[in-house]
């Protein structure tokens, strides 16, 4: 079976328990043919009045004690296999958790969240069922079966070929069903994804839903999805209704050839009566393990399918491929270069970027400023290798952005995205989480601080202690954008990427923000995306982005000389200050 | 101990809390009452089943009952025709019982799905009702959880367990009844050992539960860890957090498998007891059994026919009680899973429609705010006071500080959240006593964080409201300039939008929401910074397009960049939630209040450059 390939290092790992529950299975199973064999006995010695009362109980006795051995291997059967499927589940998880984490942006953009979710938790059940269950009946059938045919085979090797005939049905009806299990399986573990998927959606985005009365649309696609799921979940239940019952009757066929055969035996003299009575235990006891059969294949198929879903996650390639970790330690000086770097995401036609050319040398600020759109978040997105470069384009401290560690490049990274994620945990735990995990408390105090949000967080009755709700919620847009951006501070790195990040904070706390960052910003290599003027005027060299080409680059000086966009906005957000300078005389006092 | 172990135990340690909370509560049994409710929908379908199962129940004991027969009728009595009769009788009795079983086995599965898709509904549209505040406490990882793996939970016991524990029952009575009629006395000898099974399942299911309930709460929390970690991947490895983060997921994950392993533990001790019990009852009827036949030969009262009868009846008898001890299990998971469903479907949605609520008509007159307070959270007021009115086709700005209640005055507006004190009025109602959907339909608001859905271009500007035509939107587009973009995606209008607008650069995020408001053509417009990531050139022509589109409207407009608000008819200024400055632009720049402070900050700034 292929396509259960990917347990092979899991199952391998836990080898050694596994190959004792198989061994405990094997024990049990020895033990546990005996008991028929035992009663048949005493029965037919009765019948023939060879036995006393005392001779009974013997037997009686001895049959207890046979099973209770078997139930002391049955305990650790379970015990042991089932322990070792929990301890698969979990390194499953870990493992898949891992691979999320070294997966990039290409991935998550192409991926919903709700699904991933689905095969996390959903699949991992039945991947679950299949490593432990699964192996625990296999090897439970594959041991018991042999075993109690063997002692059939034993008391009568006729008579047990006659009535098995019917089974040989059975191999052939398993497989057939088993393969559309594993279709309709994975028919119906799709649709729950796609279920799970509008959920997700739902309560993420539920703000827009109440604000634009779209409840009853959601809940039409909601609906929607459920339909879809019920419809696959019944095929797949057709046919595993089908499966017990057609094991039953053909059991139960064979149980029929068995009374007819043994007892045209018996009546001929052939067949002790006492040993019918050992054929009949015996048979009932084939019942259990061929019903168990089907059950596990019907588990097989459906864990299978979910496998295949989640090793889809497994082995998906990230886009940007890790490079070996430096040798000989990390390059002395952190300068940034473009060369000719052109760009362009998945799935669209034009590039985003085009023929940048640039250089940032270490300790210096560059400014970035453009329409909606012009690819100015891509340019530091590329810096990060969150998303897959051509060699030869970005170059950071004289080396190929590709062949730089993805770890070690962003440990020199600082980045404040344009859209702000905070974790549901403290503040504290928020700001801390970009600097080292040692940063002594007065560190992220500073950093605080220096983002202009300490006074806010100050202000709450837990202050650094209060938990924040999922994303940030209990804070106002512009305490998340400071909170991100005092992470960003506290990481304390050598370069340091500013997208947009004053986008939702008043004037007043803009003007103390970059106050402070001029400081930070002193020897440390900055990216400062901003729509404001005020802002990329800070840098050491400016340029403009449209639709993904530099069309002008300067200083600040330069550019408001020059003719071109620059020149334009600067016009137009003075003219705006002017304009409102005209309407009233009052301004005359503001400070140039 | 280290910064790092000690705020990782200080996490832990919430989570630890959680565990004792989930250990102390007692399992409460009268939700069985109320899960079978939901059955309800269902009752024929129900019923049939148990019918099936009943006839299912009658007709098992029959292959040994033919067997025995044919052992003491027959083969002792070398009959031929007699015993190839019952054989027949036998494959026609499996006959019947395949076609019985397979019928209720599809129809359980049916009421399964069903009641599944009922009780998901209720949750889900029961969570959609939430105010808010709700959602503000409630990751939304748990309430996947709930509204998938709980319900999930369920099914096992709406599908196998209700309708399985019938027959179980069914079959116990009817082996027991047939024992009973072969040979009563052996029967009462084997029921010596009913005792030890009862003490047994007992302790089982006892022990079981509470690691059922301590499962799910710890796979909720895990399942929540993942998710907000999947959904903020970028900054966990933008900060190079990798490591620090699936430490904590190890730990969860870890506790999570070791509350299994209980339950595992549970599963491999009572199995093998009822084996040996089972053993223990054969060997009863073997003594007793053989002993009738030792003494009395061939007259006596128990036949080979009997034994035979008894031991396989006995398999078949202790296998109800194996089942019947797990589907217990099945019911007791599902009540550990039915309590948090429950609790949440009775936590009331403290945001409802008023019993009559008011007509209302088209918006006419004004919106008012009447010394309005607010506090998120009990004590910490976060609007102190708030009163100002809006007329009818006003364009209103709200400045202020970050952090001093903009945002929130525009949730209390959508009525998202409701007030502690004071009134909001629209055309002199107070919207308390309007439907909420007839509130908000008036307005349309363009939101500090904008939110996408995945599907198209089209459905994320329209969503569900049909009414808005392929050509209004693309016409509002084109106002607002976000056509421009639209023209070069591959798809135009079709173009697929993941999660949350991934592949679309902020900026065009935010046009797009603000594409989306002004097709809906509302009559109270909201913006809520809404050009904070737009252009000077792009903002400019969206201040064109609120003009044309919504021409005499009512607009509320919150942002930092007073240029933005240049043209308002109204400025009210916020602090601390307070309102301390009200009057046009002129009459507040004459005030040298805290607006003149503001906006010479931004006009020293345009000078400074
Ligand atoms: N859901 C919430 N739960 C608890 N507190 C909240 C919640 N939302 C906001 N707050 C708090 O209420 C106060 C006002 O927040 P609000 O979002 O109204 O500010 P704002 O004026 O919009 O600020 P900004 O300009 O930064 O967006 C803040 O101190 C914030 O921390
Ligand atoms: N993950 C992605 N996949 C495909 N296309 C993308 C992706 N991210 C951005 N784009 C496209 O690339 C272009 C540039 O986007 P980018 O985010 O760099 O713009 P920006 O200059 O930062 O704009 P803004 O000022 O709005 O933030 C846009 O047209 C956008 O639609
Ligand atoms: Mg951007
Ligand atoms: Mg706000």
């Amino acid at each position: 079976m292929k396509s259960l390939y990917p347990l092979h290092p899991y199952l391998r790992r836990h080898r050694w328990s596994i190959a004792a529950g198989i061994l405990f299975v094997m024990a049990a199973n020895v033990m546990s043919p005996v008991v028929p064999v035992i009663v048949g006995e005493a029965v037919n010695l009765a019948e023939h009045q060879h036995i006393g009362s005392g001779g009974l109980l013997d037997f009686a006795t001895l049959a207890i004690c046979v099973s209770g051995i078997s139930a002391c291997f049955l305990f650790l059967m379970r015990r042991v296999l089932i322990d070792a499927s929990r301890e698969v589940e979990y390194e499953f998880r870990n493992d898949f958790f891992a691979k999320l984490q070294r997966l990039d942006p290409t991935f998550f953009d192409s991926n919903n969240t709700g699904d991933l979710m689905s095969r996390a938790t959903n699949d991992m059940d039945a991947l679950r069922m299949l490593i432990g269950p699964a192996v625990m009946y296999s090897a439970n059938t594959l041991m018991s079966l042999p075993m109690r045919l063997i002692w059939m085979f034993a008391l009568d090797w006729k008579l047990t070929a006659v009535s098995i005939i019917p089974l040989l049905a059975l191999p052939p009806l398993v497989r057939h069903l088993g393969a559309r299990t594993h279709t309709l399986s994975r028919f119906q573990q799709d649709s729950f994804g796609d279920l799970t998927t509008v959920v997700q959606e739902n309560l993420a985005g539920i703000r827009v839903v109440k604000a634009y009365r779209q409840e009853g649309h959601e809940e039409r696609k909601f609906l929607d999805r459920n339909d879809d799921y019920i419809t696959k979940s019944l095929d797949l239940a057709r046919v595993q209704a089908i499966f017990f019952p057609i094991i039953r009757f053909v059991v139960g066929t064979g149980y029929a050839v068995l009374l007819t055969y043994g007892g045209i035996q018996v009546i001929n003299n052939q067949l002790e009566i006492g040993t019918l009575l050992s054929f009949f235990i015996l048979f009932s006891m084939l019942v259990w393990p061929l019903v168990a059969a089907g059950w596990v294949v019907n588990l097989i198929q459906r864990g299978i399918a979910s496998l295949d879903r989640i090793n889809a996650i497994m082995v998906w390639k990230p886009a940007v491929v890790d490079a070996p970790a430096f040798s000989s330690g990390a390059p002395k000086s952190l300068d940034i270069e473009f060369r000719d770097l052109t760009f362009k995401y998945d799935g669209t036609t034009t590039p985003q970027l085009a023929n940048i050319n640039l250089t940032v040398p270490e300790g210096r600020t560059l400014g970035i400023i453009g329409p909606v759109g012009s690819g100015k978040s891509t340019l530091i997105h590329l810096l990060g290798r969150l998303y897959p470069v051509e060699r030869g384009m970005v170059w950071v401290g004289g080396r190929d952005i590709n062949d730089w560690p993805i770890n070690e490049l962003r440990m020199f990274v600082s980045f404040v995205f344009q859209e702000t994620f905070l974790f549901s945990d403290t503040i504290e735990w928020n700001i801390r989480f970009g600097a080292t995990a040692e940063a002594p408390e007065e560190k992220i105090l500073d950093a605080a601080r220096r983002a202009q949000v300490a006074g806010d967080i100050e202000q709450f009755p837990n202050k650094y202690k209060t938990v924040l709700g999922e994303r940030g919620v209990n804070l106002s847009g512009g305490q998340k954008q400071r909170v991100s951006i005092a992470r960003a501070i506290a990481r304390d790195a050598r370069i340091l990427v500013l997208d947009d990040s004053l986008s939702a904070v008043d004037t007043h706390t803009e003007e103390a923000i970059l106050r402070n960052l001029r400081d930070v910003m002193k020897g440390r290599t900055t990216f400062l995306i901003s729509h404001r003027i005020s802002t990329v005027s800070l840098a050491d060299e400016i340029i403009v982005l449209q639709e993904g080409r530099i069309t002008q680059r300067g200083t600040h000086e330069q550019l408001v000389a020059a003719p071109g966009l620059y020149q334009e906005l600067y016009r137009r957000q003075q003219t705006e200050a002017e304009i409102e300078q005209l309407d009233t005389p009052v301004v005359g006092g503001a400070p140039a | 101990m280290s910064k790092a172990a000690e705020i990782r135990e200080q996490r832990y340690e919430r989570f630890r809390e959680e565990d004792r909370e989930a250990l102390v509560k007692k399992g409460d049994f009268s939700q069985m009452r109320r899960l079978l409710r939901y059955l309800r929908p269902r009752r024929r379908q129900v019923a049939t089943a148990i019918a099936l199962s009943l006839v299912i129940a009658i007709l098992t004991p029959a292959p040994m009952v033919i067997v025995k027969f044919a052992i003491d009728n027959f083969i002792q009595h070398h009959k031929i025709d007699g015993l190839v009769f019952s054989a027949i009788a036998l494959i026609v009795s499996q006959l019947i019982i395949f076609f019985l079983d397979r019928r209720s086995q599809y129809l359980i599965a049916e009421i399964g799905q069903f009641t599944m898709r009922d009780l998901r509904l209720e949750v889900f549209n029961h969570i959609q009702s939430q105010s808010l505040r709700f959602f503000d406490r409630n990751p939304v990882g748990r309430l996947i959880t709930r509204i998938t793996s709980d319900v999930n939970v369920l099914n096992e016991m709406f599908a196998q367990g209700v309708v399985g524990i019938f027959q179980q029952i069914f079959s116990l009575f009817v082996i027991l009844c047939v024992l009973l009629w072969f040979n009563w006395q052996l029967t009462l000898w084997v029921m010596l050992v009913l005792p030890v099974i009862a003490i047994a399942s007992w302790n089982f299911r006892n022990n079981v539960f509470v690691s059922y309930r301590l499962t799910r709460v710890r796979l909720s929390r895990l399942n929540t860890f993942m998710q907000e970690n999947i959904t903020g991947m970028r900054t966990v490895q933008a900060n190079g957090r990798e490591s620090s983060q699936f430490e904590t997921f190890d730990h969860l994950n870890a506790s999570h498998r070791d509350a299994h392993i209980q339950t595992v533990f549970q599963y491999a001790l009572f199995f093998p007891i009822v084996e040996v019990v089972t053993t223990v009852g054969m060997g009863i009827v073997l003594y007793k059994g053989g002993m009738h036949y030792v003494s009395a030969g061939a007259a006596a009262a128990v036949t080979v026919g009997q034994l035979a009868l008894f031991i396989q009846a006995l398999e078949k008898f202790f296998q109800p009680i194996k089942d019947l001890s797990e589907k217990y299990n099945v019911v007791q998971s599902a009540i550990a899973a039915s309590e948090r469903l429950f609790a949440l479907l009775d936590s009331k949605p403290n945001l409802i429609d008023p019993p009559k609520p008011q007509e209302v008509k088209p918006f006419g007159n004004s919106i008012q705010f009447k010394d309005v307070w607010f506090a998120y959270n009990p004590g910490e007021w976060v609007l102190r006071g708030v009163s100002f009115t809006v007329q009818k086709g006003q364009t209103i700005a709200v400045v202020g500080p970050t952090g001093s209640g903009k945002t929130t005055l525009m949730s209390l507006l959508c009525r998202f959240y409701d007030i502690q004190k004071g009134e909001i009025l629209v055309d002199g109602i107070d919207i308390r006593e309007m439907r909420i959907s007839d509130l908000r339909s008036k307005i349309a608001i363009v939101m500090q964080d904008v939110f996408l859905f995945f599907g198209t271009v089209v459905e994320n500007i329209r969503l569900g409201n049909c009414e808005i035509t392929d050509e209004r939107v693309q016409h509002v587009a084109q106002q607002t300039g976000f056509a421009d973009f639209v023209e070069r995606f591959p798809k135009r209008y079709d173009t697929g939008v993941r999660e949350r607008g991934a592949t679309l650069s902020t900026g065009q995020k935010q046009l797009l929401s603000f594409t989306r408001a002004l097709a809906f053509d509302p009559e109270i417009l909201i913006l809520d910074e809404a050009t904070a990531n737009i252009d000077t050139e792009s903002e400019e022509r969206l201040q064109q397009a609120v003009a044309t589109l919504c021409a005499g409207r009512t607009s509320i407009v919150i942002a930092h960049r007073l240029s933005t608000i240049q043209n308002a008819d109204r400025i009210i200024v916020i602090h601390h939630g307070h309102l301390i400055e009200e009057g046009t632009h002129e009459e507040l720049l004459a005030r040298d209040g805290m607006y003149r402070k503001l906006y010479e900050l931004q006009y020293k700034e345009g000078l400074a450059v």
